[in-house]
């Protein structure tokens, strides 16, 4: 009605004092007002009338909030009481609704914790946003490769050419040996270019920042390394020995910011133009990658203009390979590979385990409040004859599926706090449980969320009971929308089977990895870098060792062979033969002593290992790998001339393959010259009387290098540690897949208890007329084998594509053989069955007479 | 029979007093003349629709009219129930007054 037109008063007040009043008082006194509007419209004028108008509006509003807080707090006591009494009568039901979704609680919020965590990577730095590094990416016709590693020369080029870009560092880590009068350690130390301090943002507890690293043989330590070699003392202008190579002075202490990195760690940190002097690197090169580089974008540059413009500044430097510059965001270091990919799948794949334990949870609350609805259909009866309409009725529901969850939620921090010292054990991780007002409400947000989710089917089913019939007598049917349960158990077993399968599939890929023969022996080999006294008098080292019966060989090696440092690309590597159209991605070059061989029982496709026999091999010899030979198509490789960057040599032998990755990656072409950068011993042990022979090592050291202290690592330590991320998804995974299962049986054994209770009856009947336990048994049983076995049909195909998915990622992989899905859904009936024949058996050993007593 | 309130007894003989013409404004009004004192318009509803449920008082429908934005008036009618209050409330009211020393009511 248009107020104006017809002289009445505000549309709107007359709406919300009709909402306000009485149903019943409405019409009289709506009409009353309006009448009083009019004849103060008509003295005083319009303005006048409305205020008076609105002013009636404001006068009713407090008793009308008054009277809706009074009575939703009445009902609300009442249905908390009511609640009570329920989750009292019936304590195994309510133990089975909180316990599941407490467990599926606390299983969201370890996994959250987990998933901030690992989204907090980097983020200490000020900076962070604006820092990327660099890779350089290959595409040829073998494939696409990215490289992590740059030359030298490209980072300070990007810098002085692009005003976008602020800074660029070149940063590379080495394990080295710092020595400090008789104190030595081996020390992680990074060699960089000083933006590093600005970029990263480090702190200088001592120094100063800007001429730290003005000089060439000024060295930079944290905090922690200062303290072991100087204590208490000034370390300012100390010297610390590196290596045998020279003194170094400390210029400043400093602290990097605190927070998780994918920096890698470091000790020490001396200025990359260090690089130079010491191994005369050129450090003007456009070709060789050897160095990580980061660059700092202006903090209003737009980053992917810049990466567009800078693509291709390598190209010129490349001409039979197609190479472009990547920048990739620090912050996306940690979960994003540059290739695709990355941790990000496990951040999904926890979380979705989490939130379908917690999908369980809800379930089992569904299933079992729906199944007794018959329980409460004399209750809902009774309020609807007392006028309760069907949205209190939903509500009512839905409270006390929310005071469930609240009581579940509770229970689910006490189980977080029981369960977070195991789990950071589990994920490598220093997790502690947050008490700030944001994730208090998260997590309280979370539980009403499952309350109400676990709540809406049940509210409206129970509320939607005709109350004549209840209250007649009508048995009530709760089979009649019973395929609704069904569904719910199914989908809780499809679940369940699908994470079954999952850790099945991890279980059988990392055996077969760890089984699988990896062409090389790592077990009982030892590793630790070369320090200077030893390596200068390597050979009688080696020699009054090798005269030990407990040790096989001592070898030098430029990197433990677990993982290759070294990788050549397609133009650095030539051969007697090659073609242009011969172009191979990545080629790992290793360098070695002839020990190499016996020390890793190597065995030859052909030739033979460098040997100390031919003086020839040490000066001009080369071994290749099969996949080498094949790649670089040669027929006979014996005698053929192959350079790789500035090494060269004929080949004398052929190995055969062996890993030196993890089986995530393929094997690559191979080259090993001997004595190429050597500065990592390996010492092969029999395995008898390991502790001796580490002490006799160490001894020996320190005749020539006093106050040696070892630290060594075994080989297949350090492989492991290549699987730990794998091993750490199979723990969590497992703890997940154990968790739902256990949940889904939970509501199993209480859905089982509810049927055997409502055919209490009947069974007795068929007692009596004759039947066997066995028959009732199987009577029982029948219904959910059945639902079981529909839930492997469900769960197979959508396991078997994720798991091709996840294996597809490895080089080499088990096969997805039928048995891990047969042995799942097997494992899955047993458990099903075992839950339910407890409430099954119970009910058929039950005496009939008890049963039918009163009838 | 619970004794009425002050109120329900003013406005009951508002209502009384106003026989046929006992609606919201009316009542109100009288209220006011009765009382002296101005009124909320808002605030006889409450005792009314209280009397009313205890059948002191029943309601019919008016035309509806064009000034009340096409609503309809309610009058309010004394139920024999509400006479027999009013009369109980009387009786007292004279009781209580007749054995009562003179007062001294002091000018204010």
């Amino acid at each position: 009605m248009n107020e104006r037109e017809h002289g009445g008063p505000p549309a709107l007040a007359t709406m919300i004092l009709s909402r306000l009043m009485d149903r019943r008082t409405a019409e009289g006194a709506l009409g009353d007002l309006e009448e009083r509007y009019r004849t103060h419209a008509a003295h005083d004028g319009p303005t006048r009338a409305r205020c008076f108008y609105w002013s009636q509006v404001a006068a009713a509003v407090p008793g009308a909030i008054g009277n809706l807080v009074y009575w939703n707090t009445v009902m609300l006591g009442n249905t908390l009481t009511v609640a009570m009494r329920n989750m009292k009568r019936h304590k195994v039901f309510s133990a089975i609704n909180v316990g599941g979704l407490a467990i599926g609680l606390a299983c969201c919020v370890l996994i959250m914790l987990w998933v901030r965590n690992e989204l907090g990577y980097d983020r200490g730095y000020p900076h962070a946003r604006e820092i990327h590094r660099l890779y350089r990416q290959f595409d040829s016709s073998d494939g696409r490769r990215f490289s992590s590693v740059n030359p030298a020369a490209l980072g300070p080029a990007l810098a002085a050419d692009y005003p976008e870009i602020v800074d660029a560092v070149r940063f590379m880590n080495y394990n080295w040996s710092v020595t400090r009068d008789d104190q030595c350690f081996n020390e992680l130390v990074a060699l960089a270019d000083p933006a590093f301090f600005d970029m990263f943002s480090v702190r200088f507890l001592l120094g100063d920042r800007e001429t730290a690293l003005a000089d060439l043989p000024n060295i930079v330590l944290t905090g922690e390394t200062a303290r072991k070699y100087f204590g208490d003392e000034d370390p300012i202008g100390q010297t610390v020995r590196i290596m045998d190579w020279y003194d170094a002075k400390v210029t400043g202490i400093i602290e990097m910011p605190t927070g998780n990195t994918t920096l890698r760690p470091f000790d020490a940190m001396i200025d990359f133009g260090v690089h130079k002097p010491l191994w005369g690197r050129d450090l003007e090169d456009w070709k060789v990658g050897n160095y990580l580089t980061y660059i700092r974008l202006r903090p209003d540059a737009d980053a992917h203009a810049v990466s567009e413009k800078i693509a291709g500044v390598l190209q010129p430097h490349f001409s039979d390979t197609s190479v472009a510059v990547r920048m990739h965001p620090l912050l996306k270091e940690r979960l994003h590979d540059v290739a695709g990919g990355g941790m990000i799948t496990y951040v999904y794949v926890f979380s979705t385990i989490a939130l379908l334990v917690l999908l369980i949870g809800c379930f089992n609350y569904m299933n079992l409040s729906t199944a007794r609805s018959s329980g409460r259909a004399v209750e809902v009866g009774v309020r609807k004859v007392l006028g309760a309409g069907r949205g209190q009725l939903v509500r009512q529901f839905l409270s006390e599926a929310v005071l469930l969850a609240l009581l579940a939620a509770g229970l689910a921090v006490g189980l977080v706090q029981l369960l977070l010292p195991h789990f950071n054990r589990l994920a490598l991780k220093d997790l502690a449980v947050p008490v700030d007002a944001g994730s208090i409400l998260a997590f309280t947000a979370v539980a009403l969320a499952a309350g109400l989710a676990s709540g809406s089917y049940p509210a409206f089913r129970l509320s939607s009971h005709p109350p004549v019939g209840v209250l007649r007598g009508v048995p009530l049917s709760s089979g009649g929308k019973s395929w609704f349960r069904r569904i719910l158990v199914v989908s809780q077993f499809a679940i369940s089977i699908f994470l079954i399968i999952g850790s099945l599939v991890i279980h059988r890929q990392l055996d077969y990895i760890r089984g699988k023969d990896l062409g090389i022996e790592l077990e009982n080999v030892m590793v630790f870098p070369l320090s200077g006294p030893v390596s200068n008098q390597f050979e009688s080292f080696r020699d009054r060792l090798e005269a030990d019966p407990t040790i096989v060989g001592v070898t030098r090696v430029n990197a433990p062979p677990v993982r290759r440092e070294s990788t050549a690309s397609g133009e650095d590597v030539g051969w007697e033969g090659k073609t242009a159209g011969d172009y191979i991605a990545g080629f790992g070059v290793m360098g070695c002593d002839p020990s190499f061989e016996r020390v890793f029982g190597l065995e030859m496709a052909a030739g033979r290992f460098f040997s100390a026999d031919h003086p020839g091999d040490l000066s001009d010899g080369v071994v290749l790998n099969e996949t080498a030979v094949r790649r670089m198509g040669l027929d006979s490789p014996l005698g053929k001339r192959v350079s790789i960057w500035d090494s060269t040599g004929r080949v004398i032998g052929v190995v055969k393959d062996f890993h030196v990755q993890t089986l995530r990656d393929e094997i690559m072409p191979l080259a090993i010259f001997p004595g190429w950068g050597i500065d990592t011993v390996c010492i092969g042990l029999t395995g008898e009387a390991i502790p001796t022979a580490m002490s006799l090592i160490e001894r020996t050291i320190r005749d020539y290098e006093p106050g040696y202290r070892l630290e060594s690592r075994f080989l297949d330590e350090m492989l492991d540690d290549q699987y730990a991320p794998e091993e750490r998804i199979r723990a969590i995974v497992d703890y997940g897949t154990s968790l739902a299962i256990f949940v889904a049986c939970l509501g199993l054994y209480g859905l089982a208890a509810y049927t055997a209770e409502r055919r209490t009856k009947e069974i007795a009947v068929r007692k009596i007329l004759g039947a066997s336990v066995a028959g009732i048994v199987l009577l029982l049983s029948r219904d959910f084998s059945r639902w079981v076995l529909l839930a492997n049909l469900i769960a197979w195909p959508v396991a078997w594509y994720a798991a091709r998915r996840w294996l597809s990622g490895f080089a080499y992989h088990a096969d997805l053989s039928p048995v891990v899905f047969l042995l799942a859904g097997a494992l899955a009936l047993v458990i099903a069955l075992l839950t339910v024949s407890y409430q099954s058996c119970r009910a058929a050993l039950r005496n009939p007479a008890d049963a039918l007593r009163y009838e | 029979m619970k004794l009425l309130s002050r109120i329900e007894e003013i406005i009951l003989l508002a209502v009384w007093r106003l026989q046929d013409e006992a609606y919201g404004i009316s009542i109100c009004e009288e209220v006011a003349r009765a009382t002296g004192e101005t009124w909320q318009p808002g605030a006889i509803y409450g005792p009314l629709s209280r009397l009313h449920r205890k059948r002191l008082l029943k309601t019919t429908r008016g035309e509806p009219t064009p000034e009340r934005g096409g609503r309809s008036k309610t009058y309010y009618h004394l139920t024999p129930h509400g006479r027999r209050a009013l009369q109980q409330v009387r009786r007292i009211n004279a009781r209580i007054w007749s054995d009562i020393p003179v007062l001294e009511f002091d000018t204010p």
